[in-house]
């Protein structure tokens, strides 16, 4: 994402954030209260609308993924974080898949146009692939929730 | 009335399987200090320096 990609999506989050409950913004370190405030565009137009519910608000998909991380780091119980990372890692594995999937389609229309081409993905252990991409992206979950308590633990 | 937590926990659970977690951890080591983000420069090219602490 870029500066500017951030940069809307500062600015969306701090109007969201006025109209989610206190007591959760609350829980938010300063720093990144005051992060979003320090890069906000002051061109973004916003979409939301306070008198929709929140699935109906048409949020950008950076801030999406912004209240996922929020929601998982401060405002979850354990049970929910755990919830929640099996719904990320099947969206992973389901993302994986296409893209296995897209490949494959790449080889055979290489192969119908007889292109003489080596398929090589054959020769690839694809189970093992897919499950070292999966366990990296676990280890992803598992680090950002360490890298929050070191930098931001509040208590 | 605001939202509330159980309005953010059906919310980011419907979305969940759209949301990269490549983009989470980028977002976390942004928020982290772990990575700067620079402005785009005048050729149109984003410059991203990457910065471990």
């Amino acid at each position: 994402m870029t500066y500017e990609d951030y940069a809307d999506l500062a600015a969306e989050m701090n109007i969201l954030l006025r109209y989610i409950d206190d007591e959760l913004v609350e829980k938010i370190p300063q720093k990144i209260i005051e992060f979003f405030q320090d890069i906000a565009s002051p061109h973004f137009k916003s979409r939301i609308d306070p008198r929709l519910p929140l699935d109906q608000q048409l949020l950008l998909p950076s801030t999406e993924a912004m209240l996922t991380l929020l929601y998982r780091q401060y405002w979850c119980t354990d049970e929910e974080r755990e919830e929640l990372d099996h719904l990320l890692l099947e969206g992973e594995e389901a993302r994986v898949e296409q893209d296995q999937a897209t490949f494959d389609n790449i080889f055979q229309k290489i192969e119908s146009n007889e292109v003489d081409f080596v398929n090589e993905s054959d020769n690839l252990p694809i189970e093992v692939q897919e499950n070292t991409i999966m366990d990296r992206i676990r280890s992803i979950l598992d680090a950002l929730t360490e890298l929050f308590k070191k930098l931001f633990n509040k208590d | 009335m605001g939202f509330g937590k159980a309005d953010i926990a059906a919310f980011v659970k419907s979305r969940a399987k759209d949301v990269k977690v490549s983009d989470m951890k980028d977002m976390a080591d942004v928020l982290a200090g772990k990575r700067t983000l620079s402005k785009t420069n005048e050729l149109g090219n984003n410059s991203i320096e990457n910065e471990e602490r």
